[in-house]
């Protein structure tokens, strides 16, 4: 993810790959599920705020969560309960 | 070319004037040439010249409509400052703009500081209205300044709304927006972009909304609550667009592209319009005023679609 110099939220957004990564390489369903609820959370928490609703776009974040999400949704498919 | 490097390795102050949009240099050079050395100024001139040609130029029609510009005109500001070639060839199908010196100066520096945005300024600049180009230079190089000066990380972070305080609303308001919102622990920060009392609007399937985007930049993201009706962006494309939306600097444009999103069959959904609350960013200052539509959930409307013949350009130069 391209940093967007605000340190709180790329902290956020680290915390969140990280988590995500684990979910992914334990194919943990239920975690994969709870991590995809914080990132839509937390774009949703972005999104809301004018000062920071164009930053998932301006940083290329977009395209990052979108690809996360798509493998999340895939251990939920497949994963272990 | 031995002429060429000499003059290369000469140092030039160039002192610049600008008088309306002609502009005129003047050249104090400190030439350490041997009394002895016999200079040739035309000949240099012509070195100098394919030399900028060859460092320079790959495409044959630049390299002709180059030589015939700069074949009897000054070449020393093209050593004197950093991307200047490349600000002609993003001028090259305006006949007057590429000759002048204060348009290629500002346009290198602006290059210099977006050296991606070199096609997007070259697609641009058409050949047939000469006015419509200096505007949408203007304006550029204007977007660019304001970024420059008060957000060069780009991240808008100190970007603040004076609006309206989400506990001086009925709580009536609140939870209406609440029930509608996907988000509704986020609501209050919407509240505060605004600085009047949001009034709810029922919207019925097809209600249309839309939202401006800097020219070439990806679309709205999936969850932004901030839209507008069309005759409402209409109203203030010409009187301070940016100042009316209260936009932050980040989303400044010479042209802006227009997306919108259609309430899908079947559904209703609550909007809730709110005047634009005045904006600061630094020191930079937004009026607000123009009418918002805040759309809480997304998921009852279509993606956003970009609307292809609804560019907008506004015609006022900072």
């Amino acid at each position: 993810m391209k940093s967007c110099q605000i340190p709180k939220i790329d902290k956020a957004n680290k915390v969140l790959v990280k988590e995500a990564k684990l979910a992914i390489s334990k194919n943990d369903k239920e975690h994969s599920k709870l991590v995809l609820t914080k990132i839509r959370e937390f774009r949703m928490q972005l999104a809301y705020n004018k000062a920071t609703e164009s930053l998932e776009t301006n940083f290329g974040w977009t395209l990052e969560y979108d690809k996360i999400n798509a493998t999340l949704q895939k251990v939920i498919g497949l994963g272990n309960s | 070319m031995r002429k060429a490097i000499l003059l290369l390795s000469t140092y030039f102050s160039v002192c610049l004037f600008v008088t309306g949009q002609n502009a005129v240099f003047e050249v104090t050079s400190k030439i350490s040439v041997s009394k002895t050395d016999s200079f040739d100024y035309a000949s240099n001139h012509l070195d100098s010249l394919n030399y900028l040609i060859d460092k320079n130029l790959r495409d044959s029609l630049e390299k002709v409509t180059f030589k015939n510009d700069f074949s009897t005109s000054s070449l020393e500001n093209f050593f004197g400052e950093k991307g200047l070639v490349n600000a002609w060839r993003v001028c090259i199908a305006d006949d007057s703009l590429r000759k002048m010196a204060m348009v290629l100066r500002k346009t290198a520096a602006f290059l210099n500081r977006n050296p991606s945005r070199f096609n997007y300024l070259k697609n641009e600049i058409n050949g047939d209205t000469n006015y419509k180009n200096i505007v949408f230079l203007k304006r550029t190089w204007w977007a660019d300044s304001l970024r420059f000066n008060f957000d060069s990380l780009g991240n808008s972070s100190s970007f603040k709304t004076f609006g309206i305080n989400p506990s001086d609303l009925k709580k009536s308001i609140i939870e209406d927006m609440k029930t509608e919102a996907a988000a509704p622990q986020f609501v209050e920060s919407i509240v505060i972009s605004g600085s009047s009392i949001p009034k709810k609007i029922v919207a019925n399937s097809g209600y249309t909304l839309y939202k401006i985007i800097p020219k070439g930049n990806a679309g709205p993201s999936l969850f932004t609550p901030f839209w507008a009706k069309i005759d409402e962006i209409r109203t203030y494309i010409d009187l301070d667009l940016e100042q009316k939306f209260g936009l932050p600097i980040i989303s400044h444009s010479a042209k802006y592209d227009v997306y919108k999103i259609v309430l899908k069959e079947g559904k209703t959904a609550l909007v809730f319009e709110s005047e634009v609350a005045q904006t600061t960013e630094n020191e930079y200052k937004t009026t607000g005023g123009a009418i918002q539509s805040l759309v809480l959930d997304r998921s009852k409307w279509t993606s956003p679609e970009l609307v292809k013949d609804l560019e907008i350009f506004p015609s006022s130069i900072k």
